[in-house]
């Protein structure tokens, strides 16, 4: 099990936790009320502040 | 990575009450100029970066060190999901996908104008293995602007291994 924060890219990707996708947050689940942090204002948000205001598309991703 | 395509998209859905948000996570290929993070501050730090790099408008939140949001769904570099006003997952792929993203909206448009005529609706299970476009050449070339040569060297090694087990775990099963 390597550390969340991998400081290489993983050999296999067949491994570790990019296995974890199909078994968690089926359609149908409901979602866990993650508390983020705001990049522009550096204060806390929650993706129930968005969704309580109607239907939300989250995108994942990073810089690299 | 991010998907441009999805900034007009988003501008296009929030006229229908429907926002688009950015979570940042690890860093997918860490790199000598942007290796793993270390502090929040240094994750909040890069993902201000991507904000200007791709004139990103939606929201950007970021996750906190440990990845707990990432990891709660599932934990691919560049995945989607869907939720509906009451935080139930409505759509998700594994991989960001602007044509299904756009597809899956306008079902849910479909459905409100069914509910407000009065139609009934109930839901139903999908599971869909679409195919995207994977031009490796341009991955690549973007791998090495975004994050540079150790990032692309890294990818290309695990697809070489990866390709590998694979071909090994076909031929072991062919034989026994």
């Amino acid at each position: 099990m390597t550390s969340y924060n991998y400081e290489t890219f993983p050999l296999d990707m067949t491994e570790n936790d990019f296995t974890a996708f199909p078994e968690v947050l089926k359609a149908g689940t409901k979602a866990p009320d993650s508390v983020l942090i705001d990049a522009a204002t550096g204060s806390e948000a929650r993706l129930s502040d968005y969704w309580a205001q109607g239907p939300v598309m989250i995108e994942f991703g990073s810089i690299t | 990575m991010a998907a441009p395509a999805l900034e007009p998209m988003a501008e296009e859905f929030k006229e229908h009450g429907i926002s688009f948000v950015f979570v940042y996570t690890r860093e997918a290929h860490p790199c000598d100029e942007r290796p793993a993070h270390a502090s929040i501050d240094q994750k909040i730090a890069n993902a201000k970066d991507m904000v200007d790099r791709w004139e990103i408008k939606r929201p950007m939140l970021v996750d906190d060190l440990d990845g707990t949001t990432h990891r709660a769904f599932g934990t691919l570099p560049n995945m989607t999901y869907i939720l509906s006003a009451s935080g139930t997952v409505l759509y998700r792929a594994s991989w960001t996908d602007e044509r299904t993203i756009k597809m899956a909206l306008d079902q849910i448009l479909f459905e409100r104008g069914l509910r407000r005529e009065r139609t009934r609706v109930s839901p139903y299970y999908v599971e869909w293995l679409p195919g995207r476009t994977n031009e490796r050449q341009v991955f690549m070339q973007g791998l090495a602007n975004n994050a540079g040569p150790r990032a692309v060297e890294e990818f290309i090694g695990a697809i070489a291994h990866t390709a590998g087990d694979a071909s090994r775990r076909a031929s072991s099963a062919v034989v026994g």
